[in-house]
């Protein structure tokens, strides 16, 4: 048995640090995506392209290069262009794809416009990928740890029934669709979090620490000042082997909550076994956009950052509309396209029909058109 | 709990840690680490798997206590028609359950494992009442035979007379048991990640639509879910095989090259051998077997066939699998002076074997036998433009699961059993190949929770 034990201990070392060097060396960067990855090498055989859309299906449906080409032709600009967008795309994708591009000489083009939608976790339909598979089971064994833990100490009623009037309204209500209760601003849920917080501490202040561990653990960060990987719950682009324990930004915290005397002091057990993600998420998808844009302008190439048409989030427009550049296209106007808005126009509530993605296809290479005779190539504003 | 999860490995580790160090009988550590690993399927199953080992074993005990014939049948005859009611009722999703396909499984309505604890039961039953195997006093030698849990959900079903005995040694698992179970567990786990799950994410979205396949691409697919299929449960049955090795227990082969036999009556004594043989030696023997003239001996395999069916599920694809199958074994056996005259007619039905049995698995994939039907009408549509529906980048991963298959089932047929003849003193040997199969599983593999395909039945 030891002899067994000894010789299955090296070879587990071995085969981490083989798979480690093969991850490394082998893996393909846009993980389990085929039809990213088929686009990209059709990319590569093609190359001299002008323009990459990225997106998800509202632009994997709504644009049309060639109609695209066309317009932009009859405009007086010769571009080629390719739709790179796949079905299920995210955000953060988006902007991997992007660094993806360029990186590459071969495929970076001049122009890449890509959307702004909400962030969301990672799709489940990456699970092909080496590289999400690998950290995929350890992961997700931590995620359901902390989701357990959050289920015990936040979210059952009767946990904090045992604790009286003092533990404050739980978060639940506030999340709750169907309450009646109108939802707390930003301040009463952090000043409930830190009451129910110091209540509980002084019942179980050890265990309190070991939930924030198990937070901060499930966050794969790599600095505390990079937002990039921020922005979701349970996002995998980072491996844990790069995580450590007890990286959360508390500056950070600082930085995006707005009220600092809510914080009781700088302390590892305090708030962020509370965190909500989704709280500061907007301020966090816009650094990360501008930040993207800079980097490509580095590199002499222009984003574009659109808003995909029949898009519903809230937080997407929020961000879009604060990207005060003039590297940003929005949707149709409303009064003036009218057709791309009635009801015969649409395939599904969310994707259009051929007839009017042409239309909006259109539309998209006018205002392009329209920016780049009163724009700098680079987006430096004349 | 699947096996192909972490908290399996676990188990199965501090398992195998706890009957190496430990001299004691494993059974009642075997027993709590069973009942460990059967706890994730819920109370309910729990309480229902005690219950009929409970049943089993006072009626075992109450077979034991009397010497008349007619008495101990009666008990049996109570006994087996209780378990088998229960059974029934279990796999009747109108019934008692509120089940569908999707939803069984280990949160699901039908008690995990129940078809194959069901059977095992049943013959320790048998064996008591034929004196083939002593009766149990204690509850817990029969518990732990009954719930042992590398082959508790699929197999392979064991006799008492085999695996009980081992169960009660106290002797601890050599290194080369070790070893050589470690490494069945590696080719397990590849078998099901990297073939079968892989054949899955190809297929699914085919069977789903299957309106959109046509031409020679029907039989393909058809192919390529008889091959899941086969790595599927025999990757499982390589775990749970590997698993009980480490454990110094040695459980019976399920398999030997199915998909390479050349009668109807070769592949039934290739695949799910240890099934097979339950039904050979508990139905089709006691109903008469072949010893009562040819009708008769019909009857008998028609009969064994349809059961056979109705075990998997209750339902009419399964009836008409059965049905099929029994159907090709009687064709087989009647022309069978005809083809040794005719040697042409022979080689034909040889060949014809794997297709036939590829036809027949469809049916545990499209449960409507109709649309099966007319999914396997779409074979002769050759218009261009159906052909062209298929995505060809689709069928290059398939050929590469077919290769690994291939290549699978050539190490299993060449090199699996020189096992024996290996140096164990060079490491090297020994770990080179787990090691690549291994990082070669972690690439590969697809990690989608998914479960084992005879977990539903």
């Amino acid at each position: 048995m030891k002899r067994f034990l000894a010789q299955f201990c090296v070879a587990t070392l071995l085969m981490a640090l083989l798979s480690g060097l093969s991850i490394a060396a082998f893996a393909d960067p846009l993980w389990g995506s085929t039809i990213l990855r088929t686009k990209r090498d059709e990319l590569r055989r093609t190359g001299a392209t002008d323009v990459i859309f990225l997106g998800d299906s509202r632009a994997y449906f709504h644009i049309d290069p060639a109609e695209f080409d066309a317009t932009l032709l009859r405009s007086g600009h010769v571009l080629r262009s390719f739709n790179a967008a796949e079905l299920g795309g995210q955000q953060l994708e988006f902007l991997f794809v992007v660094e993806s591009l360029l990186a590459d000489e071969n495929m970076r083009p001049s122009f890449i416009f890509v959307p702004v939608i909400e962030m969301q976790n990672m799709p489940k339909s990456y699970d092909q990928s080496p590289q999400h598979l690998y950290w995929m089971t350890g992961r997700n064994a931590l995620a359901g740890i902390t989701k357990a833990a959050e289920d015990i100490i936040i979210r059952r009623k009767a946990f904090f029934a045992s604790f009286g009037k003092k533990a404050g309204r739980e978060p639940a209500d506030m999340h709750s669709e169907k309450s009646n209760v109108e939802p707390p601003n930003r301040k009463q849920w952090v000043n409930g979090v830190l009451k129910r917080m110091t209540t509980m501490r002084q019942y179980s202040e050890a265990y309190l620490k070991r939930m924030f561990a198990i937070h901060v653990h499930s966050r794969p960060l790599k600095e505390p000042e990079d937002p990039r990987f921020l922005g979701t719950e349970k996002n995998g682009y980072l491996s844990p082997m790069r995580q450590t324990m007890f990286d959360w930004p508390f500056s950070f915290a600082k930085t995006y909550l707005d009220d600092p005397s809510l914080y009781l002091e700088e302390r590892e057990d305090i708030l962020f076994a509370y965190d909500r993600p989704c709280e500061s998420a907007p301020e966090i998808h816009r650094h990360l956009l501008l930040k993207e844009a800079a980097y490509a302008k580095s590199k002499g190439v222009r984003l574009f950052y659109y808003l995909p048409m029949t898009n519903r989030s809230l937080e997407a427009r929020c961000v879009h509309e604060s990207l005060s550049s003039s590297d940003v296209i929005s949707v149709p106007d409303p009064h003036s396209m009218t057709e791309l808005y009635d009801r015969t126009s649409f395939l599904w509530p969310s994707h259009l029909n051929e007839k009017a993605a042409e239309k909006y296809t259109r539309w998209l290479a006018i205002r392009f058109a329209e920016i780049l005779n009163a724009t700098h190539p680079l987006g430096i504003e004349i | 709990m699947s096996f192909v999860s972490l908290s399996y490995l676990a188990l199965l580790l501090a398992a195998v840690l706890w009957t190496s160090w430990s001299s004691a009988p494993k059974k009642h550590a075997l027993l709590a680490f069973s009942i460990a690993y059967y706890c994730v399927a819920g109370p309910r199953d729990l309480a229902l798997m005690f219950g009929l080992l409970f049943l089993a074993y006072v009626n075992a005990r109450l077979m034991d206590g009397t010497e008349e014939k007619g008495t101990k049948k009666f008990i049996l005859f109570a006994a087996v028609s209780i378990t088998t009611t229960v059974l029934i009722l279990c796999k009747s999703p109108s019934f008692v359950f509120s089940a569908t396909d999707e939803g069984r499984g280990a949160s699901g309505a039908l008690p995990l494992g129940i078809s194959f604890f069901g059977l095992q039961m049943m013959s320790y039953l048998v064996d008591v009442c034929r004196n083939r195997t002593s009766c149990r006093r204690n509850f817990f030698s029969l518990a732990s035979y009954g719930m042992f849990f590398p082959q508790l959900i699929c197999g392979p079903i064991e006799r008492a007379e085999w695996l009980i005995p081992q169960l009660e040694k106290g002797s601890n698992s050599s290194y080369e048991n070790l070893i050589t179970g470690f490494e069945r567990i590696v080719w397990g786990f590849f078998k099901k990640l990297v073939i079968a799950n892989r054949i899955e994410l190809i297929t699914a979205g085919y069977f789903e639509n299957t309106q959109v396949v046509h031409g020679p691409f029907v039989l393909l697919l058809v192919f390529l879910f008889t091959v899941q299929l086969y790595c599927d449960f025999s990757g499982y049955i390589d775990i749970a095989i590997g698993s009980a090795r480490m454990l110094n227990i040695n459980l019976s082969e399920n398999f030997h090259f199915p998909l390479s036999s050349h009668s109807f009556r070769d592949f039934w004594k290739r695949w799910n051998t240890t099934v097979g043989d339950w039904f050979r030696d508990y139905l089709y023997i006691p109903l008469g077997g072949n010893k009562k003239g040819l009708l008769r001996t019909a009857q008998n395999i028609m009969a064994v066939f349809l059961v056979s069916g109705l075990w998997h599920g209750i339902g009419w694809n399964y009836v008409l699998w059965g049905f099929l199958h029994g159907c090709f074994l009687l064709i087989e056996m009647a022309s069978g002076p005809l083809r040794s005259r005719l040697p042409l007619l022979g080689a034909l039905w040889r060949l014809s074997v794997l297709p036939l049995v590829c036809l027949t698995f469809i049916l545990f994939r499209i449960p409507n036998a109709w649309d099966a039907l007319l999914f396997l009408r779409q074979t002769f549509d050759l218009s261009p433009a159906h052909l062209t529906l298929i995505d060809v980048s689709n069928m290059k991963h398939a050929m590469l699961a077919l290769s690994a298959f291939f290549i699978v089932s050539l190490r299993e047929k060449h090199f699996a059993h020189a096992a024996k003849m290996r140096n164990f003193g060079d490491m090297r040997i020994i770990w080179a190949p787990i090691i690549v199969v291994t990082l070669l599983t972690f690439q590969l593999g697809i990690f989608d929770n998914s479960q084992f395909f005879y977990f539903r039945f």
